[in-house]
């Protein structure tokens, strides 16, 4: 990087992440005060189901919106031009599908079977206790991985933005991060999602006067694009752009985004159906105008950044933060990046509290349950946020020096956990001939064909291999249930109406 | 919630299995919108403030669509009590 912007930017940073620590501390203290002899379980988990319309659509968005929608998705639009924010947009569906789909479902049927985790849900409605522990196998694994190309992914822009090291920058937010999780829980994570949805949508706003100021404004910018790259006008961009990959783009970060895990438990912490539908509408609102501005981002760089790749170390992910060093000054530079910072921490922390609970209620307490032990409290209670804190350094030791293979696995995480849960939820919730060994078959042979077509480079019509996952896992999950016998009317009790 | 005749849970699952399929075809016709909205209008040379005209239609349509989607769907999803309003009689239920 040719400059570094020295302590000036670093200031926003430390005190965006100072108020994050505040709110956690705080809302911990109320939590305390007012859920006196309620269990800890249900408020450190799932906030004692009380979260309303704004924050739950917030904490939503904040958690789905990655450091790759800010940093790796731009730099690719800097590649191709308009059509990869054209596949951007497809995002928007993601908010009216989970709560449309799953949210009132599955908030109905928490309550009623007293549900704290997702895998909670699944248990009981395939009344299997090896697809649960499967399932928690599965989400500590993708979200492990996950939470580590985060990490990396923040500190990079960091080390390239600040220009201090990888390292310092890992510790002063990695650090930040694992505190207020291991400190707010559930609801903590939540609020402080919901601030960082606000400081991405300020960061956006900041990096977007920046590189029109740099470029000599809008219609200069534009024009600059239209002769040196016309084919960014449109949509296939010359052939790099194509439809296929339209299609498994749909598939993979449109349509069934609403399966994953860490998106669908934050329905059973619905305060109530005003919150979720309010959710949908506020959730859609800005989901759409923080992808299309963040993706459009990489596009407009054009006008800044007109080198080819190479000269910009060779990698999409260098386009962002170039940009941000070359069109704004340092203090400005330092609130641009609390954008992408925020984009990595508040789907860390979502992914931290939620790999936290499969680890004590899915299998500590679930374990203690099958064999008739008493659960101690207190030993929950310390537990709880000591897995907490202990997953979070682990993941931030291992971000330190990141094996390299963490990327492959990244990279399909999104899409295993998409195979894995897809067809177990749906089928789960409005299939009543799906059955445990349907389940089983199909989280565990999808994730197979998955993870195996995509280590051996195995593709169908040149498709990304979600389309072999989700395929498989439907076709496992249809096949097995219908050769094997239907769960029990006591099992399906909870989950389907009475047959008129 | 103040009903004279508050939904039972029976009623609630077929309200959420219902809305479910509405959520279904509000993706359809947010699909429709991105797919007329952008690869049916690539072909049109017409520019907006310097961009082209698919361009504008396809993210703000989409983005357009899926918002009305969510309003349409928040008429649609009738409000109800997401606590059980009979448990008790869910408990008679389970000792058959």
């Amino acid at each position: 990087m040719s400059s570094s912007l020295g302590f000036a930017s670093l200031i926003p940073v430390i005190l965006f992440l100072a108020v994050a620590i505040g709110m956690s501390v705080l809302i911990r203290q109320r939590a305390l005060t007012s859920a006196k002899g309620k269990s800890f379980v249900e408020e450190y988990y799932i906030g004692n189901r009380s979260l309303g319309g704004f924050v739950l659509a917030m904490t939503t968005v904040a958690t789905y919106g990655s450091v790759s929608s800010f940093v790796g998705g731009p730099g690719q639009a800097w590649v191709i031009g308009w059509g990869w924010v054209y596949m951007a947009v497809v995002q928007v569906t993601a908010l009216f599908l989970l709560y449309g789909i799953l949210g009132r479902k599955l908030a109905l049927i928490g309550r009623r079977l007293g549900a704290v985790t997702l895998i909670d849900v699944i248990r009981k409605r395939y009344g299997s206790d090896v697809l649960a522990i499967l399932s928690a196998a599965i989400i500590i694994v993708f979200f492990a991985t996950t939470m580590i190309a985060q990490f990396v992914g923040g500190a990079k822009l960091f080390e390239s933005v600040t220009g201090y090291s990888y390292t310092t920058g890992l510790v002063i937010f990695g650090i930040a991060v694992i505190l207020f999780t291991t400190i707010g829980g559930f609801r903590g994570v939540a609020w402080t999602d919901a601030l960082c949805g606000i400081v991405m949508l300020l960061g956006l706003a900041v990096l977007a006067g920046g590189i029109l100021d740099a470029s000599g404004g809008w219609n200069a910018c534009m024009d600059t694009i239209a002769s040196n790259h016309p084919e960014m006008l449109e949509p296939l961009s010359a052939g790099s752009m194509p439809v296929g990959l339209y299609f498994t783009q749909w598939l993979l970060v449109g349509v069934f985004t609403f399966c994953l895990p860490q998106s669908a438990v934050r329905c059973i912490g619905a305060k109530d159906t005003r919150a979720l539908n309010r959710a949908m509408i506020i959730g859609t609102v800005v989901i759409g105008f923080m992808m299309i501005l963040a993706t459009s981002m990489g596009v407009l760089s054009a006008g800044v950044l007109k080198g080819d790749l190479a000269s910009y170390g060779g990698s999409v992910d260098n386009i962002i933060p170039t940009a941000i060093v070359q069109s704004l000054p340092p203090w400005l530079a330092g609130v641009a990046i609390i954008g992408p910072i925020a984009a990595s921490i508040s789907t860390v922390s979502s992914l931290l509290i939620a790999s936290s609970s499969a680890i004590i209620k899915d299998l500590y307490i679930a374990h203690c349950e099958h064999y008739g032990r008493p659960t101690k409290e207190r030993f929950v209670v310390s537990g709880g946020q000591a897995i907490t804190l202990v997953i979070g350094a682990l993941v931030f030791v291992l971000s330190l020096t990141p094996p390299s293979v963490i990327w492959k696995i990244n990279m399909f995480a999104f899409g295993g956990l998409e195979t894995a849960f897809a067809w177990v939820l749906v089928m789960g919730l409005f299939w009543r001939r799906a059955t445990k060994a349907g389940a089983l078959a199909s989280m565990g042979g999808g994730v197979f064909a998955y993870c195996l077509c995509m280590a051996m480079g195995w593709k169908l019509f040149g498709l990304h291999q979600i389309t072999i996952g989700i395929s498989v896992a439907l076709i496992l999950m249809i096949v097995v249930s219908l050769l094997t016998k239907p769960e029990s009317d006591a099992t399906l009790r909870d989950f389907f109406p009475a047959r008129r | 919630m103040s009903d004279e005749h508050p939904m039972s849970y029976d009623d609630k699952l077929r309200q959420t299995n219902r809305d479910a399929l509405w959520a279904l075809g509000a993706l359809g016709a947010v699909v429709l919108v991105w797919i007329v909205s952008g690869f049916g209008l690539a072909g049109v040379d017409v520019r907006v403030a310097g961009v082209p005209l698919w361009v504008v239609t396809s993210l703000l349509g989409t983005w357009a669509a899926a918002i009305v989607a969510a309003i349409v769907l928040s008429r649609r999803f009738v409000e109800f009590d997401l606590e059980d309003a009979d448990k008790a009689e869910a408990q008679v239920s389970d000792h058959e």
